[in-house]
């Protein structure tokens, strides 16, 4: 029974390597206990572990010498333990499939852990029991072995002579995959959710932004039966799938799905760091925040409108006018900081250099640029006259035009104090507007490039959450000995330890070429996928 | 009538041992640990002193980071410095001497808003503190901070404001009885036009009256600079600064021959601070009896001195925190005379947040606290082996009978707890003793 | 168009009889124990639509949407009547346990919410740039207190901040989030030091003298004595009043923690904020009141239970009133003065006089009382001096004062 995995391009290599091995392992998955809440399998665990191996290998350079000589010590001591390599070792007890089981606790007990394996070499693993028969419950059923996390657990394995395989045979892993890797897995959300009681995940006991942010993955945990997951692994990617067979989309919160999903979203440039797009509606949300969130958070936003809605007096509501004009979803991206000027050049280097960020947004209604323009003019006046307060220089405001569009920036005023300008210098404010799009970013390049670069294809949708480890690494890297006294400061450690976590922190960003999330809904499934790109 | 400032001259009956380095250590610094303790008792007076005050030159300038603290602009990122620079202690007696001049020139940012300036302030005490006076005293006449916190940039030949130089004479320089208002307010005419602009010092020329003036007496077309040379020449200037520095060094009430003596001493230096505190750092009368122990100690004292003493380390900006909750919130003094300090520190409140502190930092609520207490009663089973061990680190081994046998009740008690419980209990207990308050 | 030059400031802190009308009664303890518990409404209180003019047509024709609040809202019975929201406070009010100050301000309002928090809090309406603002009234009060008491004399409730108001130049005044703070807390475990720990012998010690070292252990043994009461009063406390469950419920209950335990603490402030209505008022503001009105109202109903109704009053002001005219998004805009209210021990008397609709100040309401003689009324209250409190403030404007 083989479930096909279609509509995601991801799906292919799933169901690529499905039905290889199903039939090695049913035998051990008929054995599973009902009970069962969690449970995991691979039909070639050695080559699992080669790929995982092969993904971590080598250790990133510019680890902390002291933090390698660890890791190195830690797998030494593993052989040690395992009388040898590790995928020798896996490979006599686990060499013809592995299935793990979580079980719930017995009352008065603890959670146990269940692993059936059939190895490559009976004998070999038979002996290695013996061997550790002091440490570790095992015994041999057949060509099998089950190994547990205590006498009690090895117990509760369903006999081979029972009379029907168990639910956990028939539980449709989607691709019980063989050679290629693949662990698959599925956890019993329902069963889960009853021993968690009232800590199960519950979209009403979540703060507000975080409701919104998370709303379709909790929705689905709190709602779904169960919660498939692949994953496979080689030299150079790592890629995890999960499935829940409920969707947001049929839930009352899907109000605040964007509604303008398909519309094509910008690329992050190759030199970006992070692009976030959440498929989500800010205009809904701030509509009827009593509907979304909860109590205190309500009475918030509605303090917010007090203000935000006089920002443009009459003329407009700021969510009707200003947000019901725009094309929801908006893009959040991060680029890396623009040279430095080099008129600044007489200043000493300033410590701290800041990415830019731009949101950008499809416009749906041309109204709506007038509203953007007075409330952002509006605002620029406030954060002037609070700036004068503190006897601080003003942004300048500009009306500027370019072939990417036209827009307002509040450009920074010149320093000319001592030491190298305060950190607000480095942002110019902008509102842009080209191409049918809207920018508010932190920077006037930020704005402008955004605008200038053609929009991506059109979207499928959903969230998306792209991270770039070597443009990351580099923004650290310009900041960091700033950074490095924040952690001593705060953290209160001193400075070589302060230089150890960034320069772990540097390395294990640049080994990562991409990291991209994606969650997808469609009528009545969840999808979450993450692909982490190893740079080589 | 023997000379107060003559060096003190350890002897068999009264030797230069852990009482007189801890004693030292707190006062020139903010303590230190017992190892470095030890180690000055063996190495003697002379290398203390070169310890808590090595020529300049020799140890890292104190504005290293100076450009990564300031550059968000956060004012808690300022304070959680300065308690860094106060934790390092590098150069001990510069750390200290910052905070005197803080408390001395109290400027706010809760008026001036401005954590960049405050920060330059700081860092100017950092670079003068033990220079001349005179020097000081200029600098601090430019200082934007201290223009903005006492009004100096609206002062105009056209609407002289004398808020300045009121309190250049009343609480930076004379103390109050030693000028006329009329200084004052000639005073107030040559400092007109001395304004902040983009952060620094900026004289306007227009702005300035540069007519005639008569101050102590003398006539002239005096600026700001005039005003500060005359100021730093008049003796009750030496009278003055000489018994703030015993208060703050020395003992809360001094006698006013030491004031006369260590005035006299100042002068002599040629108005050098660094000179004149050392030479008190290593007199008679900063050894004596009288001086031991006198002071109640200050938040920071409390805070960073018993971080220190431990020879722990403990995030800055939690120890910031703690010190504004008893009162003694830096860069933000409660008014331009610094903070009262001495008995008012210590209120039944503060003294259980004081408690409360102690208990937190061993329970390593206050950012991980490395070594961990076990470590400092490794090897050591026997109650009275803990006891000694927590009244050496915390108090030199100084305490009196009662508190001997309290501590001793404590150590008792814990004897069949693991050595890190055992250890937060003794050493907490010590911190309750009296003694621990004093400075 | 000045109202309250110093001549009728000094008049009113004579004559107001708006509080302390009981307070001279018989059976109320001289003011040594009493608490203030100052409630500050943040964003400036439109206080036209919280003690509305029902009866004043001038009232209907500047705000034709916003005048809507005066369906079902509570008589005061001299033309004025509480928002709906407000249905318990009302009843306080009504019943002699709570009052209402018309028209509270100062000369030359200002509009800026910093500004005009920071002269509420300094009491200083002559804020000018050579004021170096660095403490309010209360924590000059707190100094006042400082010397005579053991224990906390104010502090902040559920901020982070101390806010200006408590700023003093020698009292310790503390931002509060857990009572606990104030227990005797043992570095081993979680709870309070147990009544028999040995550490116990080293603050018992008795001591003579007059030296630092005695006045550090006498502080030792009155601050553990402090603690244990404190420690003992809380886990005697129940709360007596069902809160609602908001933050402004939390910070209260708080503060009434604080009371029943006895701490020593004498002035409090709480904050509440979101009362900057600009815009589609009506829901946003009767949301606030609502709250408010519930939860004072469960403070008020907790401390009086626990038998200490008589020494707790509550006042509540915000930093400005908002304009007479409501804008065209259905809000309003910063505006002057505003009535203030008291709730609790004394709170009783006169409204003074309500300020004239068709007499307005470049769109404004004129104040009818100085904000500094409610003060003056509240310290006294509190038996302080209030004139050492109000000292700079009463001073006449333009009058250069030093930083200190």
């Amino acid at each position: 029974m083989v479930r096909r995995v279609s509509v995601l391009a991801a799906g292919v290599w799933l169901g690529s390597a499905a039905a290889v091995a199903q039939s090695d392992l049913r035998p051990l998955l008929a054995s599973v206990p009902d009970t069962a809440v969690a449970v995991a399998a691979s039909a070639d665990p050695v080559a699992a572990l080669q790929a995982w191996t092969a993904l971590l290998a080598p250790v990133p350079e510019g680890l902390p010498a002291d933090l390698v000589a660890r890791i190195g010590v830690g797998i030494t001591a593993l052989r040690i333990a395992l009388d040898g390599s590790t995928e020798a070792w896996l490979q006599q007890l686990a060499g013809g499939g592995l299935v793990l089981a979580v079980l719930p606790p017995l009352p008065g007990a603890q959670w146990e852990l269940l692993a059936l394996t059939r190895p490559a070499d009976p004998a070999a693993a038979a002996a290695w029991c013996a061997r550790h028969a002091d440490r570790v419950h095992c015994v041999t059923q057949g060509d099998r072995l089950v190994f547990g996390s205590s006498a009690a657990a090895v117990e509760r394995v369903r006999a081979p002579s029972a009379p029907a395989p168990g639910r956990w045979a028939a539980a449709g892993f989607a691709s019980v995959a063989g050679g290629d890797a693949t662990i698959d897995a599925m956890a019993d959300l329902e069963a889960l959710r009853a021993w968690l009681g009232p800590r199960a995940p519950d979209l009403a006991r979540l703060g507000g932004a975080a409701r919104f942010v998370f709303a379709p993955i909790v929705h689905a945990l709190a709602a779904a039966p169960t919660l498939h997951l692949q994953l496979r692994a080689d030299a150079s990617r790592l890629r995890v799938a999960l499935r829940a067979e409920a969707s947001l989309r049929a839930a009352p919160f899907a109000a605040l799905l964007a509604t303008g999903a398909a519309t094509a979203r910008p690329e992050l440039p190759a030199d970006g760091l992070v692009s976030l797009t959440l498929d989500r509606s800010l205009r809904a949300l701030l509509a009827e925040p009593a509907r979304f969130l909860a109590a205190d958070d309500a009475q918030a936003v509605q303090g917010f409108l007090s203000i935000a809605d006089a920002l443009d007096g009459a003329r407009s509501s700021f969510v009707a006018d200003l947000l019901g004009g725009l094309r929801e979803p908006m893009t959040l991206q991060v680029l890396p900081p623009a040279a430095a000027d080099e008129a600044a050049d007489t200043a000493p280097p300033t410590p701290i250099v800041l990415p830019e960020f731009v949101v950008s947004v499809a416009l749906a209604d041309e109204a709506a640029v007038d509203v953007l323009f007075r409330t952002a003019r509006v605002l620029a006046t406030i954060v002037n006259a609070e700036r004068a307060q503190r006897g601080e220089a003003p942004f300048l405001m500009r009306r500027l035009r370019d072939d990417s569009g036209h827009g307002l920036v509040a450009e920074p005023p010149p320093w000319r104090g001592p030491g190298s300008a305060p950190v607000d210098r480095q942002l110019s404010p902008t509102l842009w507007i080209g191409g049918g799009r809207v920018a508010l970013a932190s920077t006037r390049h930020a704005a402008q490039a955004t605008l200038a670069r053609p929009p991506g294809p059109a979207s499928a949708g959903g969230d998306t959450l792209v991270l770039r480890g070597p443009a990351i690494a580099a923004a650290i890297a310009g900041s960091r000995s700033a950074l490095e006294l924040g952690r001593m400061l705060d953290e209160g450690e001193d400075r070589a330890e302060a230089q150890r976590f960034f320069a772990a922190l540097i390395a294990v960003a640049e080994a990562i070429a991409e990291l991209r999330a994606t969650v997808q809904l469609d009528a009545a499934t969840t999808r979450l996928e993450l692909d982490l790109e190893r740079r080589r | 009538m023997s000379d107060p400032l003559a060096p003190f001259e350890p002897s068999a009956r009264d030797p230069f041992d852990l009482a007189k380095v801890g004693h030292l250590l707190r006062r020139a610094g903010f303590a230190a640990s017992l190892q470095t303790r030890r180690e000055l008792v063996r190495a003697g007076l002379s290398a203390a002193i070169d310890h808590v005050a090595p020529p300049l030159g020799r140890v890292a300038p104190a504005d290293a980071l100076l450009q990564e603290a300031i550059a968000f602009g956060d004012i808690e990122r300022v304070r959680a410095f300065r308690v860094w620079l106060a934790l390092q202690s590098v150069h001990p007696l510069r750390e200290r001497t910052s905070c005197f001049w803080h408390g001395h020139f109290a400027t706010s940012n809760q008026k001036v808003l401005d954590p960049r300036a405050m920060a330059l302030q700081m860092a100017t005490f950092d670079r003068l503190g033990l220079g001349t006076f005179d020097e000081l005293l200029l600098a601090m006449c430019r200082d934007p901070a201290l223009l903005r916190w006492l009004d100096n940039d609206v002062n105009t030949a056209r609407q002289p404001n004398e808020n300045f130089a009121r309190e250049l004479f009343e609480l930076f320089s004379l103390g109050r009885g030693n000028y006329s208002e009329q200084d004052v307010r000639q005073a107030a005419r040559a400092f007109t036009g001395w304004h902040v602009r983009d952060g620094v010092f900026h004289f306007q020329p227009h702005l300035h009256d540069d007519g005639d003036k008569q101050l102590f007496g003398a006539d002239g077309a005096f600026d700001g600079g005039d005003v500060v040379a005359a100021v730093v020449r008049r003796p009750e200037s030496a009278q003055f600064l000489a018994r703030r520095w015993l208060r703050f060094f020395v003992h809360p009430e001094p006698d006013d021959a030491d004031v006369t003596a260590l005035a006299a001493c100042y002068e002599q230096s040629g108005r050098d601070i660094g000179t004149t505190l050392v030479r008190l750092l290593r007199s008679r009368l900063f050894f004596s009896a009288a001086a031991y122990r006198c002071k109640v100690k200050s938040p920071a004292d409390f805070v960073v001195g018993t971080v220190r003493l431990l020879g722990a380390s403990a995030a800055p900006a939690s120890l910031a925190a703690t010190m504004a909750s008893l009162g003694e919130t830096w860069l933000e003094p409660p008014s331009v005379e610094g903070w009262h300090g001495e008995r008012a520190w210590l209120s039944p409140a503060a003294w259980l947040l004081r408690s409360n502190f102690v208990a937190d930092l061993l329970a390593g609520r206050h950012g991980r606290l490395r070594p961990h207490p076990a470590v400092w009663f490794r090897g050591l089973d026997r109650p009275a082996d803990r006891a000694r061990a927590a009244a050496l680190l915390l108090l030199d081994g100084e305490l009196d009978e009662p508190g001997r046998a309290g501590l001793l009740a404590v150590a008792q008690a814990q004897a069949g707890a693991d050595a890190a419980t055992a250890a937060a209990a003794i050493l907490h207990a010590a911190a309750c003793l009296p003694e621990y308050q004093l400075c | 168009m000045t109202t309250c030059d110093r001549r009728s400031f000094l008049q009113l802190c004579s004559a107001l009889p708006w509080l302390g009308g009981r307070s001279l009664g018989s059976w109320i303890p001289a003011g040594d124990d009493r608490v203030l518990l100052v409630l500050e409404l943040l964003g400036g209180n439109d206080g036209l639509n919280t003690v509305i003019p029902v009866d004043d047509k001038g009232y209907a024709a500047a705000r034709p949407k916003l005048q809507a609040v005066r369906q079902g809202a509570h008589a005061l019975g001299d033309g004025t009547a509480l928002h709906p929201a407000l249905r318990a406070l009302h009843r306080r009010i009504v019943g002699g346990e709570g009052a209402v100050l018309h028209g509270v301000g100062y000369d030359r309002p200002d509009r800026s919410h910093f500004r005009s928090r920071d002269i509420w809090h300094s009491a200083d309406p002559a804020l000018v740039r050579v004021e170096a603002k660095t403490t309010g009234w209360l924590g000059r009060a707190a100094d006042l207190l400082a010397a005579a008491s053991a224990g906390v004399p104010a502090a902040a409730v559920g901020g982070l901040e101390v806010p200006l108001m408590l700023r003093g130049r020698r009292a310790t005044v503390p931002s509060l989030r857990r009572v606990e703070d104030f227990q005797w807390l043992s570095p081993t475990s979680a709870q309070p030091q147990p009544a028999g720990a040995p550490v116990r012998r080293i603050v018992d010690e008795p001591v003579a003298g007059t030296d630092a070292r005695a006045h550090a252990a006498a502080t030792a043994r009155t601050a553990v004595q402090l603690a244990d009461d404190l420690t003992a009063a809380l886990q005697r406390y129940r709360p007596r009043a069902e809160y609602p469950d908001s933050a402004l419920a939390r910070d209260l209950q708080l503060a009434a923690r604080l009371v029943v335990a006895g701490f020593g603490t004498r002035l409090l402030h709480v904050g509440f904020g979101g009362f900057d209505t600009h815009a589609r008022q009506l829901p946003t503001h009767a949301g606030l009141l609502g709250q408010l009105d519930a939860a004072l109202d469960a403070m008020l109903q907790d401390v009086t239970a626990h038998g200490h109704g008589d020494r707790v009053l509550v006042f509540v002001h915000s930093e400005f009133g908002r304009r007479v005219a409501e804008n065209a998004s259905q809000g309003t805009d910063h505006g002057a003065a505003a009535p203030v209210f008291a709730f609790g021990g004394g709170a009783a008397g006169a409204r003074g006089p309500a300020p004239d609709l068709h007499r307005l100040d470049d769109g404004d309401l004129i104040a009818t009382t100085d904000f500094r003689a409610v003060y003056a009324d509240l310290l006294s209250w509190l038996g302080l001096d209030a004139a050492a409190v109000l000292d700079g403030g009463v001073l006449p404007a333009g009058l250069v004062s030093a930083p200190r």
